[in-house]
């Protein structure tokens, strides 16, 4: 389409009005749009109504609790990160031209040309139009997430932003295959466990359990608490970690991996700040690799299952309210003495070493964990048709009785 | 000759109201802008026939005592808060450098508007008649006027065949034939007597004179007439930026401008003031915000002779309405 040909088609679109809550009229200069800064001549208010409308639309800036987080590149991919005021006077040129009334000599005012000042952009942050401009947001996710819409409907969340549950963000496009059946779907999960040496039988439903869960969580289907899916082992090298990244990389994700120390530490570094840090990047797979020794953290239990929410801190920043329910928890030990309270917020999965001679079954695309990598499409697929087929018939739920997280245990 | 009390009066007023009053600027630049202006102000320190006299005496050419009167019985209005909101924004001044950055880089000229224009306007019979069809479906009472103090107002039907006759047509249905105006006069064409607003009608206001003439000189360099440079304008301000509104029709002046006809119909003043309030910025004249105010009638003929030529015309967006996105 030329030049003219678009403008033709512009000029006889409907009506586009200001929204709500803006009331100066936006106009494009530079090819961007003009946002006027606050000065003598313009309220903070007034400005920020107009910042924070435009930053919405571009789904990159979100709020998060009462934070203003941004989406970034990152060497893991892309992740939240609060947007720091030194941050955000850069944005506002790469998405606005940035003007100021300016008194004129011989009276009068005039537009000209500004840069945010450090002080603008600390009140524009502050202002209640960036947390009622700007769209929530819980979780990153890679893979596409099966919700429920407001008549209760499977509806599948793709690759962009969706308002529902709280926020999510999917970054990723899967070729989903809703050709599969149930019974296939059942054996490609089952057999994706086959290597694994189970202490009993019931470990392996727990361990099958661990690949479907997460697809509950995300979409919010089952209005539960989850427990945290804690693998254990009598000995190193059995393959609780492995278990880890396979669950993950079902979902094309790689989990946010903390590692605990036994040593109880406060402040920068300690087990409350990479617990928030990894609360506020909006991963949805959280792990605890290698827990060891006595594990009592007030936040790390509230966040498994408190009230939903967990004051967080990112180090050298104030702290905040997030939700917690988009989260996956992961942990991996060998002998870990947890609180009972850490053992009843608990899904254990306990594995044996297999012996030395043991074969491990070969993929046309090397272990079982490139494997999964290169067909998780297919493994989503099966997660999925499984889902499906428990919503289909009314999310049936069992009569077992033996868990705290009732909930989970009776509909997985 | 100002009386002795009025001149004691003006040696004590602040420096920037004294040069308000001593700077009319020349006849057709913004006369009668600035009589309510300067009145505006001069209400907090004089009655209002020391006003007339004061403004009588500082005027840059011959107004008619009438329109003194007017603007100075108006401002009392506003200056006593009996009219108009408080919270509404003044208009905003014209901001050149924007105007000049859109006017030289748009795509779209004079020769260009016919062919974007979703009807063939080819052919030399004016198409008043069909126009005003689609303009004002029905038969609704509407105004024409053969000059702006010659009007008359009657239902559509009793103009059709000689609408082209006329220079200027109100551009929104009116509500009965007479009115009455703020001062008590009956009116064929006044706000009492005008519907609700069915189109906003955008004029820009660019003349070679003042602070248009260096921008018209660096235009008219680039081979960009003025007639261009709205057309620039009115591009910009329907087919970018918020709030927008479709363009209907574009109707050459016969003269320097372009008048926009954008529909409205079903929309408030205020979700509509922003909009114009884009248009004053691109240099737009806020007269046509009045409601009851005369704009050139749609291939009409102008008094100096010249055909008001329209070259845009989209009748779809018409039975669009206001239709919001």
């Amino acid at each position: 389409m030329n030049a003219a040909e678009d403008i033709q088609e512009q000029l006889v679109a409907p009506a586009g009005l200001l929204p709500p809550g803006i009331r100066r009229p936006i106009n494009i200069v530079d090819g961007k749009p003009e946002l006027i800064l606050p000065n003598d001549h313009t309220y903070f208010t007034e400005c920020a109504e107009q910042c924070f409308w435009e930053l919405a639309k571009t789904e990159r800036f979100f709020r998060q609790g009462d934070l203003i987080v941004e989406l970034i590149e990152s060497p893991e991919g892309l992740k939240l990160v609060e947007l720091a005021v030194e941050a955000f006077r850069s944005r506002l040129e790469a998405y606005f031209t940035l003007r100021s009334y300016v008194s004129l000599r011989g009276g009068g005012i005039a537009l000209k040309k500004k840069i945010c000042s450090h002080d603008n952009a600390k009140v524009l942050l502050a202002t209640e139009a960036a947390l009622n401009q700007l769209p929530a947001i819980q979780a990153v996710v890679n893979s596409p997430v099966f919700a429920e819409d407001e008549g209760g409907k499977l509806t599948v969340l793709n690759r962009g932003y969706h308002r529902c549950n709280g926020g999510i963000y999917v970054l990723g496009k899967r070729e989903i295959n809703t050709a599969i059946n149930v019974d296939e779907a059942v054996r490609a999960l089952l057999a994706i466990v086959t290597d694994f040496s189970f202490l009993a039988e019931s470990d392996r439903s727990r361990c099958v359990a661990g690949f479907i869960s997460p697809a509950l969580r995300f979409g919010r289907l089952l209005d539960a608490d989850f427990p945290l899916d804690l693998c254990e082992a009598d000995q190193s090298q059995t393959g609780k970690s492995f278990r880890m990244k396979v669950i993950s990389r079902v979902y094309g994700e790689g989990p946010f991996v903390i590692t605990l120390s036994s040593e109880a530490k406060k402040g920068v570094g300690s087990l409350d700040e990479s617990l928030s840090e990894a609360l506020l990047s909006g991963a949805p797979f959280i792990a605890l690799d290698n827990l060891r020794g006595e594990i009592s953290n007030q936040l790390l239990e509230s966040a498994i299952r408190g009230e939903g929410k967990v004051a967080v801190r990112r180090a050298y920043s104030r702290t905040t309210q997030i939700e917690t329910d988009h989260v996956y928890w992961l942990a991996t030990s060998n002998r870990a003495q947890t609180t009972p309270d850490l053992a009843n917020r608990s899904i254990i999965t306990r594995l044996r070493k297999c012996a030395p001679d043991f074969q491990f079954k070969h993929y046309a695309e090397g272990d079982l964990l490139t494997h999964i990598e290169k067909q998780s499409d297919y493994y989503l697929s099966c997660v999925f048709t499984i889902v499906r087929e428990w919503h289909v018939r009314g999310k049936p739920r069992t009569h077992e009785t033996g868990h705290d997280f009732r909930e989970w245990s009776q509909n997985s | 000759m100002a009386s002795n009390n009025i001149f004691s009066v003006l040696t004590t007023l602040p420096r920037r109201l004294s040069e308000l009053l001593d700077s009319c600027p020349p006849e057709g630049n913004g006369v009668h802008e600035w009589l309510f202006k300067t009145a505006l102000q001069l209400h907090r320190y004089f009655s209002e026939d020391e006003i007339i006299e004061l403004l009588t005496e500082n005027l840059s050419c011959a107004r008619r005592e009438r329109e003194i009167r007017d603007a100075v019985v108006n401002a009392g209005k506003y200056f006593r808060g009996e009219m108009g909101s408080p919270s509404q924004k003044p208009w905003p001044a014209v901001d050149y450098t924007l105007v000049h950055k859109i006017v030289v880089n748009s795509p779209i000229r004079l020769k260009d508007l016919s062919s974007i224009s979703p009807v063939d306007l080819s052919s030399e019979e004016p198409r008043t008649e069909e126009i005003l069809d689609a303009l004002f479906p029905g038969n609704p009472l509407l105004c024409f006027g053969r000059s702006v103090n010659a009007c008359w107002t009657y239902p559509r039907e009793f103009w059709r065949g000689r609408e082209s006759d006329f220079q200027f047509i109100v551009p929104n249905p009116m509500s009965k034939e007479v009115g009455v105006t703020t001062d008590g006069r009956e009116s064929r064409r006044c706000l009492d007597n005008t519907g609700s607003r069915q189109f906003v009608v955008s004029e820009f206001d660019i003349s070679e004179d003042g602070d248009w003439a260096p921008y018209v000189r660096d235009w008219r360099n680039r081979g960009i007439t003025i007639i261009d440079a709205n057309i620039a304008l009115i591009i910009e301000l329907t087919a970018r930026g918020l709030p927008r509104l479709p363009l209907g029709l574009a109707v050459h002046s016969g003269g320097k401008s372009m008048h926009a006809w954008c529909p409205c119909s079903g929309l408030t003043d205020e979700q509509l003031r922003p909009f114009m309030m884009r248009a004053v910025r691109l240099g737009a004249d806020k007269a046509t915000w009045t409601r009851c105010q005369f704009v050139r009638m749609p291939d009409g003929m102008r008094d100096n002779g010249n055909r008001q030529r329209v070259h845009y015309f989209a009748p779809n967006v018409f039975r669009m309405g206001g239709g919001l996105e």
